[in-house]
């Protein structure tokens, strides 16, 4: 099917929802306030090399805090600090209050502390096994200690195929003849299957088509309802804007300030993440 | 396949029906070629039945020729579980030596201390394959916590194990202490099959050897494809960064793979012992790393890692052993046996290749 419109009165709304084939309306769905005011992750004055230095932000559960920034001013390293794949130099991080240090991100995992990376086929999922091992892999424990539950771990893999409305025709064929937005949601999923109280998600839309971009920002709008505290990664502004209850700038590893995501704007973020205009932030 | 091609229209080829038809494509294509290793057995197999009706098919044939193999063939089942999880081992061959040797002197020595013969061999069988087990561990925590390349710490381990082996026995023989006999009544024992019988009709017996192989086999087989370790395995070798970031300690995993393949080098020991009744320090397990590894080549396991199978190693090891059989048979020189295993190593990688693509 081929639709044609005229490239200068056509708006990216238009041609999304023409690529999707509906309505765009409600992209963003929207942002409900936190559960809690307590914090379940805080990060205090945490340093990770030459990547950051003294980053201090919290998540409440039911939180969506942004991390913006350019690409290296060390989002990606802060997140990598937490669930243990980086050396931390300095500062530490509390899980409800108690200072803790994960050494793997399978400790960071037991502990409830989940972390999709951006490097979706390199880090984010297997691309030799199946949609099925790929799910359960985080948490394949559950399905039984020595010998996993084949047929549970099949159940456990529709449901997720339901709740997140992945297009799968077999989950036991290879995830990467899957389409990169349905791999990146198997990668949320995989994830959400250790039942985590804290995700951080890095860049979770990058070359994801329109509309399973939609229901993943659905996806994470409902799981913070659900009382998740997330850390959304995004170099894409519209998204933090619109997803966000806080937005956390970095600047050359610096925290260059925090912002209240509704009633941000992308041109405050950007002076933020840039350094110009800082009187004015 | 389970699910079918829709059409719900002209040309409206939606991804779910793209991406069917590619996968029933692929599914196709794998089809062929990961059964290859199976037609080849079956073709290399009745070449031999045709050809030397008289004495391939005979039972004692085919269980001698098993078997001469099956502690390589052990050998190759915990060589494909390493070489699965992202490893390699060349160390086995004289993993396999030092805990025949080490294994055959406490047997002796307990024997001959006067303590009860049938309790000196079963401390000193699993004396070695204890011994296979904490060589693989070392090799393991080299390779891992250590952050040395498997070829190199089981190269090392080839040399080392060796030289401790042949300096144990002064470059000789180790034999069995005069009176110990239950070693080789074990190695002469085995399971009889009703009804298959011999030129003298007498029943023919299947070692023991040859049931541990395949015992082997089926349980390396479970192992990869049922258990969570096995699933690990894959993981890591398939994507070892990948891997951690999903959780997986990794480092564990990699040690578990080359512990698995040290007991496998024991449990050869083991075989070596019950089929010969002493230990050549430079003959036991010589080149067994690289029979192992052309079994697990050819086998269809993918040398990167990520990708294999058990039972395709175990034909494999047949595949090898009737192709040396066919060369003795039709009076090819033991010199050239070799070169024609260097042949078929390669074309199995050639067809290897052109499943990855």
């Amino acid at each position: 099917m081929v639709a044609e419109t005229n490239p200068e009165t056509a708006d990216a709304d238009q041609l999304a929802s023409l690529m999707v084939g509906r309505d765009l309306v409600d992209v963003y769905p929207p942002v409900v306030a936190p559960s809690a005011e307590t914090s379940r992750l805080s990060v205090r004055e945490l340093s990770v090399g030459s990547h950051a230095s003294k980053i201090t932000f919290d998540v409440a559960p039911g939180e969506i805090v942004g991390l913006a920034g350019l690409v290296g001013s060390g989002r990606t390293e802060i997140a990598e600090a937490i669930v243990g794949l980086r050396p931390i130099t300095g500062g530490e991080i509390q899980l409800d209050g108690d200072a803790i240090r994960f050494r793997s991100p399978k400790q960071a995992l037991e502990q409830g502390v989940a972390y999709v990376s951006e490097d979706r086929k390199g880090r984010g999922i297997l691309v030799d096994l199946s949609c099925v091992e790929n799910t359960t892999l985080p948490n394949l424990r559950a399905y039984g200690r020595l010998v996993p539950d084949r047929r549970r771990e099949r159940t456990t893999t529709a449901e997720w195929i339901e709740r997140l409305d992945i297009r799968c025709p077999d989950p036991r064929s290879p995830i990467r003849m899957l389409s990169g937005g349905n791999q990146q949601k198997f990668a949320v999923a995989s994830r959400l299957d250790a039942q985590p109280t804290v995700l951080l998600l890095d860049e979770p839309t990058r070359g994801v088509d329109v509309g399973a971009k939609r229901e993943l920002y659905h996806l994470i709008a409902k799981l913070a309802k659900d009382g998740l505290a997330c850390v959304l990664i995004s170099s894409e502004l519209p998204e933090l804007l619109g997803l966000c209850h806080r937005i956390a700038v970095m600047r050359q590893g610096q925290l260059a300030g925090v912002v209240d995501g509704p009633t941000a704007s992308e041109e405050s973020i950007m002076r933020l993440a840039a350094g110009v205009g800082e009187a004015a932030a | 396949m389970s699910h079918s091609t829709q059409t719900d229209g002209l040309g409206s080829g939606d991804r779910n029906t793209a991406s069917s038809a590619s996968s029933a494509w692929q599914f196709g294509l794998s089809t062929l070629e990961r059964f290859g290793v199976v037609i080849a057995f079956i073709a290399l197999f009745s070449y031999n039945a045709i050809t030397q009706p008289e004495t391939f098919l005979k039972p004692e044939n085919l269980r001698n020729l098993l078997n001469q193999n099956a502690d390589i063939g052990v050998i190759a089942v915990g060589m494909t579980l390493v070489i699965i999880a992202g490893g390699i081992d060349l160390s086995v061959g004289a993993v396999m030596a030092f805990a025949a040797a080490v294994g055959m002197i406490t047997m002796n020595s307990l024997f001959e201390g006067s303590m009860n013969e049938t309790l000196a061999v079963i401390i000193g069988l699993a004396t070695g394959i204890g011994l296979g087990a904490a060589c693989g561990l070392l090799n393991g925590l080299l390779v891992t916590i250590g952050r040395i390349p498997a070829f190199i710490v089981t190269l090392a381990g080839l040399i080392g194990f060796r030289s401790v082996t042949l300096a144990i026995a002064e470059g000789g023989e180790i034999r069995a202490a005069d009176g110990l006999t239950a070693l080789q009544t074990l190695g002469r024992g085995g399971l009889e099959i009703p009804g298959v019988l011999d030129y003298y009709e007498q029943p023919v017996i299947f070692y023991w050897n040859i049931l541990i192989f395949f015992t082997v086999v089926i349980a390396g087989q479970l192992l990869l494809g049922r258990t969570r370790l096995g699933r690990h395995f894959i993981a890591v070798g398939s994507n070892e960064v990948a891997a951690r970031y999903s959780g997986i300690a990794v480092n564990r995993v990699r040690t578990w793979s080359y512990v698995l393949g040290g007991a496998c080098a024991g449990i050869a020991a083991l075989m070596s012992l019950m089929r010969m009744n002493s230990v050549s320090s430079s003959g036991v397990g010589h080149l067994a790393e690289l029979d192992a590894i052309a079994a697990v080549v050819i086998g269809g396991t993918a040398m990167t890692g990520g990708r294999g199978r058990v039972w395709g190693t175990m034909l494999g090891v047949l595949i090898l052993i009737m192709i040396s059989n066919m060369l003795t048979l039709a009076d090819v020189e033991v010199y050239w046996q070799g070169f024609v295993k260097g042949v078929i190593i390669i074309l199995a990688v050639l067809i290897q290749r052109g499943k990855a693509n």
